[in-house]
């Protein structure tokens, strides 16, 4: 890529079905940006981590909306920017997962933000123009 | 996903899994998952070495297994997962309660009663 800056977009509705198609893209960008297979499996978790919360929680009623990623990757930084039009939704103000000592009294829930916020260099969420805009930064490492 | 069981000579479980547990391939095997893991007191190995890819979905499924299993008396590991996947247990904290083995013979002394 010899440090060119590289930007690449896809749009999802908001159904969890999309989340293989995610997948599939994700797959075929970082294959093409040659990044490490590290980087492509970080990048595939914390965006369908972020995807499902989005599509969980952003949408009260059935009707098909749209998800808009642009993903930038300016060597060594990886920038995705989601952007939504549904309810405001702050992903990053859920609680994170509390896992207890004991297994008995684990509570299953809240890993997905722990993810994202664990495999990013920053994660941003603001509510602008009626849009919910979360931006994820990654840094390929190069290992 | 697929989802192979083998009962071993030993008595124990060994459940090999392939595949990506995203959320598509965990909603494939998660009933049988959870039927073979949560309805018998059993020494279980989940062998996650063609795991390519694990969501937090996927590691719910997980932690229900050992929590089913630990509440019957049993006890679940894992079975040499791929780098990136171990990693992804390891970041989330799933294994203090989901032990990582990548010598079998380690996990099955572990398993047993």
């Amino acid at each position: 890529m010899n440090g060119q800056v590289v930007e690449e977009k896809l749009v999802l509705r908001n159904q969890f079905d999309e989340l293989g198609r995610l997948s599939e893209w994700v797959s075929e960008v970082t294959s093409r940006l040659d990044v490490t297979s590290r980087t492509a499996f970080q990048l595939d978790l914390v965006l369908t981590e972020a995807v499902t919360n989005i599509i969980g929680h952003g949408f009260m009623d059935e009707e098909v909306q749209e998800i808009w990623l642009l993903l930038r990757y300016a060597p060594p930084i990886l920038t995705v920017v989601l952007q939504d039009k549904g309810q405001a939704f702050d992903p990053l103000e859920q609680p994170e997962v509390d896992l207890a000592d004991n297994l008995a009294d684990v509570e299953i829930g809240g890993l997905g933000i722990h993810l994202i916020r664990s495999y990013t260099k920053s994660c941003t969420y603001q509510r602008l123009n009626d849009s919910n805009i979360l931006t994820l930064t990654l840094q390929e490492t190069g290992y | 996903m697929e989802l192979h069981l083998e009962t071993l000579d030993n008595g124990i479980k060994l459940i090999k899994l392939s595949g990506r547990l995203d959320l598509a391939g965990t909603q494939q095997i998660d009933n049988d998952f959870a039927f073979n893991t949560t309805t018998t007191a059993a020494a279980i190995i989940i062998d996650m070495s063609e795991v390519e890819f694990l969501a937090s979905i996927g590691m719910r499924m997980l932690l229900s297994g050992a929590k089913g299993c630990g509440n019957r008396g049993g006890k679940m590991v894992l079975y040499n997962p791929q780098p990136l996947v171990a990693d992804a247990l390891q970041t989330a904290g799933l294994d203090r309660f989901l032990p990582i083995f990548t010598d079998i013979e380690d996990a099955y002394v572990a398993v047993q009663p």
